[in-house]
């Protein structure tokens, strides 16, 4: 990954991978790495004394019976009790988070009365819907439902007090998708069909795994339904690519290279391409962004493009900071109809151009993406292998089924010249750059295109301290691309991404953020919850934490052709943790800031 | 006006789980009258008024 720090004193320890792009100026804010515990022992505390209240306190045990604070009707008498959950996770976040007590208490009164207004519709809708049809939910569907409530409104209240990019006009479309929705609705109803087919058939196996926690507590039903999902979509996103009409397409094209004391990466980079273009037939031209760099990276790079013999390359200096900078720089520069950006340590593979720039012979396409592959050597590579073959080598695939990729990553995107310019290039000064051109692009009505036959090498951070550098930019960048493009989420056009894509992302982030409290809570339930109730929560978040990814890194490993990457599953399970953790981390590194327009 | 963001959940999110979870059977329509004329909830159904011992 390229980087853009001033390079280390000597004798200090290396953190080259440091840019001014690892922390946002007024967007972030320093952050100590004693919030994240700090958020950990006060959510303790305060579900312990929650937990307590309601069990032991003789109203509230008469009112909630459960252990919960739930008011509409329900079947079943247990579950765990997710909105004390979420309202401890709410109150323990906000005491930790920004920098001004004012701030602070704002925040946490807007979140609990956003969250008890939508849970109070939610329940009143159901005691309605008692009245009217006698519609009894069990209680463990609540209490999922009402986590689900409580990861989404957090997000969307982190958005409004966090200090975000304001909001930008979004580019107008040039070609129109059709279906999306229905191709959603479909799959949708297909994996409902198929996860209740497979409750009802009361296999064997089910009951197996339910025992050793891969299943949980909470039936196969409800947790079939999102891996079917994306399966019926990955199967569908598939074949769509097989039965695509193929035809030779090689145009010429620019690469563009930032680079910022790179002289240690950069001459591999470039051979690594020089080889590529051996196996296309069409010419490339390779632009070198030297961006400050303080060391030989432009005058190696420029002795190994006068060496190679297959690509026209160059060295630009850009001498302003910044990824973007450098990037949009090259976008000015590139003077063919399609252009790649790659990271200055990515190494593309011989067949990696081929491959990639086929998928423009159909004029609707705007960018095509691939699968990072780790280089195999480092102490997080055989997890990060699961993780990029699950998210990059399957999800993303399902995602193309129904035109819905959101982002391409910068370690290689190959893009359409004319919708970069058209999207307004690069954006400077946020996370999530990469993420933000292709939605928009995407948003534009070009296809996005995610091929699990395009494999480049990618570093993979060495040390704890550069891969937290690289998961707060990276989870931080949800919400910086959805606050600059909230046009998508608010607007009342139908977009499929700005209206279930991004709302899931931003659930989804917040549920990460919550999954290590949510262990702990687990735990603390264990041992004071009501008794002879907790074994059935333990082995529920069990499987949300281990059984379920676990399943799905397995599945994506085994569809992806790398068997032997199931070695490094245990790896992946406490690698996924970690990535947890960091992500509430990352969350807690946003920067309050008054209300701007949003 | 914009759209609200929050419509997300009650849009998108509550109706497919509604229906996912009466065909799985993790939802069910009770008759009401009868429940209401007994002033009990059936075997196990609770409701906000309804206390039980624990």
């Amino acid at each position: 990954m390229s980087s853009f720090s001033s390079p280390a004193p000597d004798g200090l320890l290396d953190r080259h991978y440091v840019s001014v792009d690892s922390a946002p100026a007024k967007l972030t804010r320093p952050l100590s790495p004693w919030s994240a515990p700090a958020v950990l022992v006060i959510f303790v505390l305060v579900a312990g004394l929650m937990l307590l209240a309601v069990d032991a306190h003789p109203v509230l045990a008469a009112a909630f019976p459960q252990g919960d604070l739930v008011f509409s009707p329900y079947s079943g008498s247990h579950s765990i009790p997710l909105r004390i959950f979420i309202l401890s996770f709410y109150i323990a976040f906000a005491a930790v988070v920004g920098t001004r007590k004012r701030d602070r208490t704002r925040f946490l009164v807007e979140l609990i009365a956003s969250y008890v207004l939508i849970c109070g519709l939610f329940d009143l809708i159901n005691i309605l819907a008692f009245h009217a049809i006698g519609l009894v939910y069990s209680l463990h569907v609540v209490e999922i439902l009402s986590g689900l409530i409580g990861f989404f409104v957090f997000s969307l209240k982190l958005l409004d007090h966090g200090s975000m990019p304001g909001r930008v006009t979004v580019p107008r479309p040039v070609h129109r998708r059709r279906f999306a929705w229905t191709r959603l609705g479909l799959a949708v109803a297909g994996a409902i069909a198929v996860s209740v087919m497979v409750d009802r058939l009361g296999l064997p196996l089910v009951g197996d795994l339910r025992q050793v926690a891969l299943l949980g507590g909470t039936g196969p039903g409800v947790f079939l339904f999102l891996p079917v999902l994306f399966l019926i979509l990955y199967v569908w996103g598939t074949l769509t690519a097989v039965l695509r009409p193929r035809r030779a397409f090689a145009p010429p094209v620019s690469i563009i290279i930032p680079a910022h004391n790179e002289a240690h990466v950069i001459r591999r980079t470039l051979t690594a391409v020089d080889a590529a273009a051996r196996d296309y037939d069409g010419r490339v031209k390779v632009l070198v962004l030297n961006n400050n760099s303080t060391d030989d990276t432009a005058e190696i790079a420029r002795a190994v493009l006068a060496r190679l013999s297959l690509i026209q390359g160059r060295v630009v200096n850009v001498p302003t900071p910044g990824k973007a900078v450098a990037l949009n720089r090259g976008v000015e520069e590139v003077d063919t109809d399609y252009m790649i950006r790659i990271d200055a340590d990515t190494q593309i593979l011989p067949h990696t151009l081929a491959r990639a720039m086929r998928h423009f012979a159909d004029p609707q396409t705007g960018i095509v993406g691939g699968v990072p592959i780790p280089p195999g050597d480092g102490p997080f590579d055989r997890a990060r292998l699961i993780e990029v073959l699950l998210k990059h080598g399957y999800y993303q695939i399902a995602y193309g089924a129904i035109d819905a990729i959101v982002g391409v990553p910068g370690m290689f995107a190959a893009y359409r010249t004319d919708a970069v310019r058209a999207a307004g290039g690069f954006v400077q000064g946020m996370n999530g750059e990469d993420t933000d051109v292709s939605l928009r692009i995407g948003e534009m009505g070009y296809r996005v295109i995610g091929d699990p036959q395009v494999h480049y090498v990618s570093e993979v951070p060495a040390s704890f301290h550069h891969l937290r550098e690289q998961r707060l930019r990276w989870f931080r960048s949800v919400y910086h691309v959805s606050a600059r493009n909230r046009t998508y989420l608010d607007d009342w056009r139908p977009s499929l991404r700005g209206k279930a894509i991004l709302p899931f992302m931003l659930l989804n982030s917040a549920r990460r953020a919550m999954t290590v409290p949510l262990f702990l809570f687990s735990l603390l339930y264990y041992v004071i919850g009501p008794s002879g109730a907790a074994p059935l929560t333990l082995q529920a978040v069990l499987a949300v934490l281990v059984g379920a990814p676990a399943l799905m890194g397995a599945f994506a490993v085994l569809v992806n052709g790398r068997p032997r990457a199931l070695l490094g599953l245990p790896e992946y399970v406490l690698f996924r943790v970690l990535r947890s953790y960091l992500t509430l981390e990352s969350v807690l590194s946003i920067a309050f800031a008054p209300r701007r327009n949003r | 006006m914009r759209y609200p963001i929050w419509a997300f959940f009650f849009v998108l999110v509550m109706p497919p789980f509604a229906v996912h979870a009466l065909l799985a059977g993790k939802a069910r329509i009770a008759p009401d009258s009868a429940i209401m004329a007994s002033y009990e909830a059936p075997q196990d159904v609770y409701f906000s008024r309804v206390t039980t011992s624990r």
